[in-house]
């Protein structure tokens, strides 16, 4: 039997993963039922989806494990109040409703939807974070790095697995932090924190790191070894509910951008500066891991792993055999982590890496819908659509679509795990459209238009586009599009506060993936992760001699990724998509009854 | 508030905050004793890692403090900080205890939000 489930919860991006015997059965984050972004709450739907996968109930688990330890956080809580006091004031009220509210009653929340409580286990923090990145990797042995907030004590944390073993062999402590020194920039250029960081990563290439300097001489005190302290008197974190103090605000000239007004160079400058500090940091870490751990391979996660261009930099630079970043890098993927750990190095579950196979499925462990569901779905409800069984000519009519510069909502198979789309909850497109990065930013995801799309490319074509040597299946890397395909640009992008003219040159002859720095966050597809997807793909390159898309998630700003056709609907009714795909059912814009929408269903989802 | 109603959370916590946490924090400085964790840099140090809490995880380091209950939290809290010497810390433990209960009896539906202080993971 040997089902352990794995959750995280009650801070942000709560899930639940099943695992059996070591292998990853499904995942889900909880966000994607409730429709709540981020969701911190218990993941009951998430819980009954893995449980119902598998065709188990409650009492066939062997154990339920935790992905935290209340009991050291709780001890870096006090510590840190007793450390400000007598300011922190306010602030200790709120530790005490998180730690010993809703958050402390776990076994009430488990019993709730479990009945009887299986065995419940937990797992630190960041052992998670590392049994995450280590255990699917096709890696024998690796060096492990964690990096993230904060779990516990620990913000980073470096390490080694060997077979079914982890092992952290040493950690950097509260309160320096790299994700919390790129947080209080994404505060402080006014984006959400937790989940404004990849805005802030995508606002980078518009700046020059004008500010680096100071970011190194002022902020953080970086070694050789790529261990860091931060000078903890610019931040608001220990001693109020903000991320910075009236001193950051002085340092860089003025209070925080005001979320959503207009961006200006001094944000991009500020973008730019602190992206270069943390890639130079990542790279020295890396290059302490391999150093302490003898191993050419190299796994991550933690919520900076989804810092994707570092990683690009990462995979280029450090003179790695083998990279693998968890998807789910963030906490939804210390579920996981915590379930693998159990299942291999507490219940002694073999471990045999193979280079050829994807412990991760491709990510695709949330829920799928098989086509007589959908059809029942559809008819149900009355959707008019176009019933194309045949896989070929689907792919075909997709493509076809796409290529005429229709925009296509894709649901297929499974959901991904994670926050990125790769052809199962994706919006598609045609990426040689010069127009079409505005029109998919403010007409489909209704987002800032500065935002850059990311490329979905046949694996076999990636090197004919991207400067990149090996796989990328999981969207987490950044590479250059390749020098013979760019287009100079006639506007420098330093120029100005106005990113539009910038953003408006063609860059190459795939412009809506092609960042202003002629960067791109590729994913290379293969016939055997996501044979449906591979299939569109290949089709549009029939038709177009492009074997790449544009592909970005399912979903409006501020949205949770769609998890069910009536997700899909919704979401394609609400937007300009053209052509809504659910598994072998076509819906196309034109045939659909007008959608009885109210006109604030935007004020649904708070903005990121 | 009046003298017949209930002490909110708010109150309770803030009470427990003025008069433990802030001596606490008074007598550690008297003491000389260094803070709980570095507030800086450190020009001197050639390495700010160190050793982790835990290398392995073994058996019993699965084991679940405080059985998933906000009391069994805080009897977990007052053992540890008790065997490290921090009887301060212990006290304190027992004095969130009221904090712990009026939490349970307010019972608050949470809406799904993120908390603003989640990257301070509280």
């Amino acid at each position: 039997m040997g089902y352990v489930l794995g959750i995280s919860a009650y801070y942000h991006d709560a899930a639940a993963a099943l695992v059996q015997d070591g292998e990853i059965i499904a995942a889900a984050q909880e966000e994607r039922f409730s429709r709540k972004k981020h969701d911190p709450r218990f993941p009951r739907h998430a819980i009954n989806y893995c449980l119902g996968e598998a065709f188990i109930d409650p009492s066939e688990l062997e154990a339920v494990v935790f992905y935290d330890n209340p009991l050291l956080t709780l001890d870096r809580v006090m510590k840190n109040a007793v450390t400000v006091a007598p300011g922190g004031r306010d602030q200790f009220v709120a530790a005490c409703r998180g730690m010993l509210g809703g958050k402390a009653r776990l076994k009430d929340d488990l019993e709730s939807v479990l009945g009887e409580v299986p065995r419940l286990l937990g797992a630190h923090h960041h052992m998670a974070h590392a049994a995450s990145c280590f255990y699917p990797s096709p890696f024998e042995d690796a060096a492990i790095l964690t990096i993230d907030g904060v779990g516990e004590w620990a913000t980073c944390t470096l390490g080694v697995g060997r077979g079914s073993q982890v092992e952290l062999l040493k950690e950097i402590k509260y309160p320096h932090s790299l994700g919390l020194l790129y947080s209080a920039f994404t505060y402080y250029c006014g984006f959400k924190v937790n989940s404004g960081e990849y805005k802030l990563m995508g606002l980078a290439p518009y700046g020059q790191p004008v500010y680096a300097d100071i970011i190194r001489d002022t902020l953080i005190d970086v070694k050789d070894d790529g261990s860091f302290r931060l000078d903890t008197g610019y931040f608001g974190y220990l001693d109020s509910g903000l991320m910075i103090n009236e001193r950051f605000e002085a340092l860089f000239g003025g209070p925080a951008r005001k979320p959503d007004s207009l961006i200006t160079r001094k944000q991009m400058d500020l973008a730019a500066s602190i992206q270069l500090v943390t890639e130079e940091i990542v790279l020295k870490l890396v290059a302490h891991a391999k150093a302490v751990t003898g191993s050419r391979n190299l796994t991550m996660a933690g919520g900076v792993a989804l810092n994707c261009v570092a990683n690009g930099r990462v995979w280029r630079e450090s003179d790695l055999d083998g990279l693998f970043v968890q998807p789910a890098a963030g906490d939804a993927g210390g579920a996981l982590g915590a379930a693998l750990l159990v299942s291999h190095q507490m219940l002694g579950a073999p471990r045999t890496p193979k280079a050829a196979s994807d412990p991760m499925s491709g990510s695709y462990l949330g829920p799928r819908f098989e086509p007589h569901e959908v059809a029942a779905i559809v008819d149900r409800q009355d959707w008019p659509h176009e019933h194309v069984p045949d896989e070929t000519e689907r792919a075909a009519k997709v493509a076809g679509a796409i290529a005429e510069g229709m925009v296509i909502g894709y649901f297929s198979g499974r959901m991904e795990f994670g926050p990125r789309s790769l052809g199962g909850r994706s919006i598609l497109g045609d990426p040689r459209n010069p127009q079409m990065q505005s029109t998919m930013n403010l007409k489909v995801k209704y987002r800032e238009s500065f935002r850059p799309f990311a490329p979905a490319v046949l694996a076999e074509k990636a090197a004919d586009y991207f400067e990149i040597d090996g796989e990328s299946p999981y969207m987490l890397l950044v590479a250059p599009v390749k020098e013979d395909r760019r287009v100079a640009m006639v506007r420098p992008v330093t120029e100005g506060d106005d990113m539009m003219p910038i953003l408006h040159q063609a860059r190459s002859d795939i412009p809506a993936v092609t960042h202003v720095d002629y960067s791109a966050r590729v994913q290379t597809v293969d016939a055997e992760r996501s044979p449906a997807f591979h299939s569109v793909l290949s089709a549009f390159e029939g038709l177009t001699g492009c074997p790449v898309l544009v592909n970005t998630s399912f979903n409006v700003r501020g949205e949770p990724i769609v998890c069910t056709p009536q997700d899909a609907y919704r979401c394609f009714m609400r937007t300009e998509m053209d052509l809504l795909v659910i598994e072998d059912r076509l819906l196309w814009k034109r045939d659909q009854p007008a959608w009885p929408e109210d006109d604030d269903w935007r004020s649904e989802h708070e903005l990121d | 508030m009046s003298s017949t109603e209930a002490p909110t959370v708010d109150d309770l916590a803030l009470a427990v905050f003025d008069s433990a946490v802030i001596p606490l924090a008074e007598a550690l400085r008297a003491s000389g004793r260094k803070n709980y964790f570095p507030l800086g840099a450190d020009t001197g140090a050639a390495s700010y890692f160190e050793a982790p809490s835990l290398g392995v995880m073994g058996a019993a380091d699965f084991a679940f403090p405080g059985e998933g209950t906000p009391e069994g939290l805080l009897d977990a809290a007052a053992a540890v900080w008790a065997a490290q010497g921090e009887t301060g810390l212990a006290d304190l433990a027992g004095r969130l205890r009221p904090v712990a209960e009026a939490l349970r009896t307010e019972a608050a539906e949470n809406n799904g939000e993120v908390d603003i202080l989640c990257y301070t993971m509280f």
